[in-house]
């Protein structure tokens, strides 16, 4: 198949912009949770049935009105990295805690946006070295969080009106485009996952000839940055399978090859000891056959993804793990390629096709003498 | 205890996550013995049996889990000159720098590598050499023959021997869990007085993983848990810093560091073995974790019983343990399966 990415490219940034302008600090998914939905779903139709679950992640349900019909997960996070207020302080400053993986290293005087009674902008700041008389070799330590301060311009009273302890701060959002198809943003992690989702969701949605027979649910999931509670509550769904999106490390310099992918060569699939092999397998089938490029990676112990949560919670799901390259993570300019953004999207699309076909022969696989009247058989 | 049938579960391969071998062997044994047989939706193999007085009072569900996986290695990388980089599952460096492994369904030999003695500097000989910079060998002399070989992704396990050692003592890979595979067959195999749910669990080594979505399957009222667990008792170790001791007779413990046992089922089985002369011990370190930390807290939680294997080196190619301890461990098993309605 050839990719058709011309068709999609701008479609691509577009869904992107949108989907990331709506902040949702893991925490405070609740508070954006309407919003993302309406956002969800004035993109495409695809999706019959929407709901916001306990702790802000959103469950999107694509019903194919067969009974009993096969059901698959695709996961992506709706949270993001960022901070929460700690401290108001004197002369306008405020202090603030990380929530998730932050580099402090970069923060300096770097640009960040407060999500109180309004949404204000503020500026990283710390003691500035030179001034730091007590230590010479000050300038060379990275100060910890708790020494560097957001100045919103305001004054303290000012400020207390409008933000409290407890709110949440995310970077600002600088949308730029690069050579190469290369986009940049903050929150690409994990909203650029989304994308590829839904833009499966709208082609899929387009398709004459797709043959409409197993049920699609899209968890925007919470709490993945934290503790993985929104991935967790997956469990309760029974799907017959689940494919777990999220971004993984592009290569660079300093980043070894068997824990990176390249930018541009498309998604990449992850073998870990913790997901299933058979459907890692059946995507990775689906994507040769397909032609559509797909790197590997293997992480044995933990993907690092909600399929660390998912595969495990309740009876179990059966997961793969699916990426999209990216650079710079959990930065304001976390950067990825189009193509694999758009190749992501054209694999599950493929996958929707086969889903039921190999969910069938799993489940037959699996029942060796039916625990009939012991154990619930259909589980 | 079949030792035949413990040879055979030792010998084959089940690093976590990749269970299906040594799954498919144990599947293949007791079908015949199952009223009830599947793999749950996290791969783990689950019976049913009938017992000879039917289902307890108040339909109580007994359980009977071991786990099937091992510790072992995983393919993560091959390089440019055909040699493997590998991750580890369940163990320390120190006990897998130069040993022989095999790779994936194949067997393919490999061996864990390291520089020559002679070429290290001094300081370097000193040192426990690091994870990172271990490869494994399997001859290959570039990516492509490697590749073509599929050992991408795949798992390896120790190339270690089944075998007897100086006076009733085995020496083996993966006696951490086959010896509870074993005594779960054959209980399976004796039959049992009431109805019993058996599970044999992946991903054990990873951190009870298999064994939660067995708990949330089940729901078991009580569950007997069979492990291996670590005898410390070598040369120069004393006293309760041993745990446990090789020889001393099956190990009820009362806590480790992932459960509460059930401080009544662990008076009942210490009981059960006074009454029958079963040899037993517990262990005087609250150290190691089992699947019993799944059956104690998920699915609403269940008394638990844990019955385990005293064993030297026991996440290593040469786990050491006695054949005197698996039998007392297997008896002590049945008797407590008999008596398992009323605990």
């Amino acid at each position: 198949m050839k990719l058709d990415i011309e068709v999609y490219t701008e479609e691509i940034k577009k869904l992107y912009r949108m989907l990331a302008e709506i902040p949702a600090v893991s925490g405070k998914e609740e508070c954006y949770a309407e919003k993302m939905r309406q956002t969800v779903l004035m993109y495409t139709d695809f999706f019959d049935k929407s709901e916001i679950l306990a702790g802000g992640g959103l469950l999107f349900t694509h019903s194919c009105g067969v009974p009993n019909a096969r059901k698959l997960l695709i996961d992506a996070h709706f949270d993001t990295v960022g901070f929460i207020v700690s401290e108001i302080l004197d002369g306008g400053f405020v202090r603030v805690e990380a929530v998730g993986g932050i580099d402090r290293r970069l923060l300096f005087a770097s640009e960040a946006e407060i999500y109180g009674r309004k949404t204000i902008k503020g500026v990283f700041v710390s003691t500035p070295p030179h001034l730091s008389k007590k230590d010479k070799d000050a300038e060379k330590k990275l100060p910890p969080l708790s020494e560097m301060f957001i100045d919103t311009g305001y004054t303290k009273e000012e400020l207390c009106d409008i933000v409290s302890v407890g709110d949440a701060c995310g970077f600002t959002f600088s949308y730029k485009e690069l050579r190469n198809g290369i986009i940049c943003g903050r929150s690409m992690d994990d909203r650029i996952c989304a994308v590829a989702v839904l833009l499966a969701a709208k082609i899929t949605s387009e398709d004459k000839n797709y043959v409409d027979k197993c049920d699609i649910i899209f968890s925007f999931s919470s709490a993945e940055e934290v503790n993985g509670s929104g991935g967790a509550v997956l469990g309760r769904l029974l799907a017959d399978g689940a494919v777990v999106m999220d971004v993984n490390f592009g290569r660079d310099y300093e980043i070894a090859p068997q824990e990176s992918y390249i930018l541009g060569e498309g998604c990449g699939v992850s073998y870990s000891c913790t997901t299933s092999r058979a459907l890692t397998d059946a995507l990775v089938s689906c994507a040769e056959k397909s032609e559509i490029p797909l790197q590997k990676m293997v992480e044995p112990k933990s993907t690092g993804t909600n399929a660390n949560y998912i595969s495990n919670a309740y009876l179990g799901t059966p997961c793969a793990v699916l990426s999209i390259p990216e650079k710079y993570m959990h930065t304001a300019v976390e950067a990825v390629d189009i193509k694999d953004v758009y190749s992501c999207a054209k694999l599950l699309c493929e996958f929707f096709k086969v889903f039921p076909e190999f969910a069938d022969n799993f489940e037959k696989s699996r029942k060796i003498i039916p625990m009939e009247g012991v154990l619930g058989n259909e589980l | 205890m079949n030792y035949e049938l413990l040879k055979d579960l030792c010998q084959k391969s089940g690093v976590s996550g990749y269970e299906s071998e040594v799954l498919k062997f144990i599947e293949e044994r007791i079908r015949q013995y199952s009223d009830g047989l599947e793999y749950d939706r996290a791969g783990n193999l689950i019976a049913y049996k009938k017992g000879r007085l039917g289902k307890c009072e108040n339909n109580k569900r007994i359980l009977y889990s071991c786990h099937a996986d091992e510790v072992g290695f995983v393919i993560t990388h091959i390089e440019d000159d055909g040699r493997l980089l590998f991750e580890q599952i369940g163990m320390s460096v120190l006990v897998y720098t130069g040993r022989q492994v095999l790779i994936g369904k194949k067997k393919i030999p490999g061996i864990i590598a390291v520089k020559p003695v002679h070429l290290l500097e001094k300081e370097e000989s000193e040192k426990i050499p690091e994870h990172k910079s271990l490869f494994i060998d399997i001859g290959a002399k570039s990516r492509e023959e490697a590749e073509e070989l599929g050992v991408y992704a795949d798992y390896a396990v120790f190339d270690s021997g089944y075998e007897e050692l100086g006076s009733g003592m085995i020496k083996a890979k993966a006696l951490d869990d086959r010896a509870g595979c074993a005594m779960l067959i054959s209980l399976m195999e004796r039959g049992i007085e009431h109805d019993g749910y058996f599970a044999f669990c992946v991903g054990e080594e990873l951190g009870l993983r298999g064994s939660q979505t067995v708990a949330e399957r089940i729901k078991p009222d009580l569950c007997i848990n069979l492990e291996c667990t670590t005898a410390g008792d070598v040369y120069g170790v004393t006293g309760s810093q041993r745990t446990c001791l090789v020889g001393g007779g099956a190990v009820v413990p009362f806590m480790d560091g992932s459960a509460v046992y059930s401080a009544d089922l662990y008076r009942k089985a210490r009981a059960i073995a006074e009454k029958k002369g079963i040899i037993c011990q517990t262990k005087t370190k609250i150290a190691g974790g089992t699947d019993a930390g799944s059956y104690t807290r998920i699915a609403g939680g269940c008394r638990t019983l844990g019955l385990a294997v005293p064993t030297r080196y026991i996440h290593s190619a040469c786990s050491i343990a006695k054949k005197s301890d698996i039998d007392e461990v297997e008896k002590l098993l049945f008797a407590v399966s008999d008596e398992a309605a009323g605990l």
